[in-house]
């Protein structure tokens, strides 16, 4: 009972919402359990160490705040200056948090829809005949596998690991389409007549001639294009009328859409995908990209959550891997394997990771705790 | 931000000198929870962000009627609450008015480990334990911890009782509380294998 008490009365102490005989009865307890001293010490601290803001994001919000007020015509004494004018131009269309550029294609909603169709002829699986099926090449990969597949064009794609390309017959007659589950890294011959189109269930991917990497396996929370030169265009599946042009060095990720997430389905007529764009980070030490490194077989991850880690080895080695404790599944690492089995790699990892692990192998599966 | 004399003097100088300067640090102060409240009901960002910038021009445009106001946080966070469940189509109000699904998106409840003395353990074990109360008492944390609001106020703003938002409060900070008594037997463990 008196526990009871003590978590409302130092509750209130917290908040701030304390009487004076709340104080009172609260200082005796603690004299009877000093034990309590260090989380309700520690809980003060909590409470006063307050979320950082990022005041440069306000201003943003508040320069187009002050754009509707002028839109609106609302008297309002300080006028936008004209670079001002040109923020809030970039800024609306950005949509401030994601810092990205936009192209709007001047296509009619039914031209695009047409379009739409007419470039993805095989992406809808119940539509396709027989006849069509046979005239579809499939290559793909085992986990624990790559390869590497030169197309009728002569551009080359490496396909990793639980990955699929597909491409029908008329590859190459008016254009190049193939359509990916999984991740693939694209050497594209340049054909300015023919554009290269990779079709993902998130994102589709345009491109002239150029070299990049689309990792787009469903099970992952979000869809990663990679431009290591030249440029290219995706469009969103969700938003067919907008196209983000990538620049070398850059990489778009856009998050996968999840049915599960229950909370986020109230608002499914306004849902849009999150998605960043990020620039490709080389590495310091010879400058190679961890993005294509797979290519040249070597697993790398840099400063990524655990989970994601142990998703990544079970494709790479064909094998099941669970993490059982949370604070591990977020825990952050880095490395790159190149030769290594999967359990000289988890001994590594085991080794170098601050928060120590174990871990318990039987046949494919793999569990890890602490 | 808990300063509420401070937003009150900011209101004074808005409605009495019609102060831009004001004006724009009470935006600046407010924007940020404001919309993440309004997400939590709206669950769109943009959509937050334009009711509350509507909220705030609803404000210049009253700003003579402002001192009236007896306590202008919680007035601030009833007209996000009212004209953000005004936005929402009707089909789809019934369901937004029960303020129990109403989320909080999670980064707003900080710990800064450089200046509190735990291990970093310690605070992924908050973090969790803050994220898995059920959404209703992580909202009652935030708006009370993070936005400064009283029992009282929370209590008007999400139609419930004094005594739920104190009980939601309790849970809250026994779980928390929870997660450090762990940390204090291990460390007593460590203490008596010496």
């Amino acid at each position: 009972m008196s526990q009871e008490q003590f978590w409302i009365l130092l509750t209130r102490k917290i908040a701030g919402e304390a009487s004076p005989e709340d104080l009172t009865e609260l200082e005796q307890l603690m004299q009877q359990h000093p034990e309590w001293q260090f989380a309700s010490q520690n809980l003060e601290d909590i409470w006063n160490s307050k979320p950082h803001v990022d005041i440069s994001e306000e201003e943003e919000a508040y320069l187009l705040h002050l754009h509707r007020l002028q839109q609106k015509n609302i008297p309002f004494g300080k006028q936008l200056q004209p670079e001002e004018e040109a923020a809030v131009a970039e800024l609306s269309s950005n949509s401030s948090r994601k810092r990205i550029r936009w192209l709007i294609a001047g296509l009619t909603v039914a031209a695009s829809v047409a379009a739409f169709l007419f470039f993805n002829p095989f992406s809808g699986k119940s539509g396709a005949s027989p006849a069509q099926l046979a005239n579809i090449n499939e290559i793909s990969t085992r986990l624990g596998s790559k390869t590497r597949i030169q197309l009728p064009d002569g551009s080359v794609v490496w396909l990793n690991a639980g990955s699929k390309l597909t491409y029908d017959k008329d590859y190459n007659q008016e254009d190049r389409q193939v359509t990916l589950t999984g991740e693939g890294f694209f050497d594209v011959i340049k054909d300015p007549a023919k554009p290269f189109l990779v079709h993902t269930s998130t994102v589709d991917v345009r491109v002239l001639g150029t070299v990049f990497n689309v990792k787009a396996y469903p099970e992952d929370k979000a869809t990663e294009t990679s431009l290591i030169r030249g440029s290219l265009e995706v469009s969103i599946k969700s938003r067919p009328l907008d196209k983000i042009i990538l620049a070398s060095n850059e990489k778009l990720v856009v998050e996968n859409k999840k049915d599960t997430v229950a909370a986020w389905k109230a608002d499914e007529e306004t849902d849009q995908p999150l998605m960043t764009l990020n620039q490709i980070k080389r590495n310091s030490r010879d400058s190679t990209i961890n993005e294509t490194q797979w290519t040249e077989n070597k697993l790398v991850f840099d400063n990524e959550p655990f989970e994601d880690v142990a998703v990544k080895m079970g494709r790479w080695f064909a094998v099941d891997i669970e993490i059982t404790d949370w604070a591990l599944k977020q825990k952050r690492l880095t490395g790159t394997f190149e030769r290594e089995s999967v359990e000289q790699a988890l001994e590594g990892l085991a080794y170098a990771s601050t928060t120590p692990f174990i871990f318990k192998r039987s046949g494919n599966k793999i569990i890890i705790h602490r | 931000m808990k300063d509420v004399l401070h937003i009150k003097w900011l209101l004074e100088q808005v409605a009495l000198q019609q102060s831009e300067e004001a004006y724009k640090k009470l935006f600046l102060l407010l924007h940020k929870p404001l919309c993440q409240f309004a997400f939590g009901i709206l669950k769109s960002n943009d959509h937050a962000q334009e009711v509350v910038s509507d909220v705030f021009i609803h404000i210049w445009e009253h700003k003579t009627k402002l001192p009236a106001i007896e306590s202008p946080l919680i007035y601030l966070y009833k007209a996000v609450k009212n004209r953000a469940l005004n936005s929402i189509a009707k089909e789809r109000r019934q369901q937004a008015l029960d303020s129990g699904e109403w989320l909080v998106p999670m980064p707003s409840v900080y710990f800064d480990p450089e200046k509190l003395m735990m291990t970093e353990e310690l605070m992924q074990k908050l973090q969790q334990a803050v994220e898995d109360l059920p959404s209703r008492c992580r909202l009652i944390f935030k708006l009370i911890k993070d936005d400064g609001l009283r029992y009282k106020e929370v209590a008007d703003l999400l139609q419930i009782s004094v005594k739920t938002v104190e009980a939601q409060m309790t849970i809250a900070m026994r779980r928390l509380g929870k997660c450090m008594e762990v940390e204090v037997s291990s460390l007593n463990v460590k203490i008596s294998k010496k």
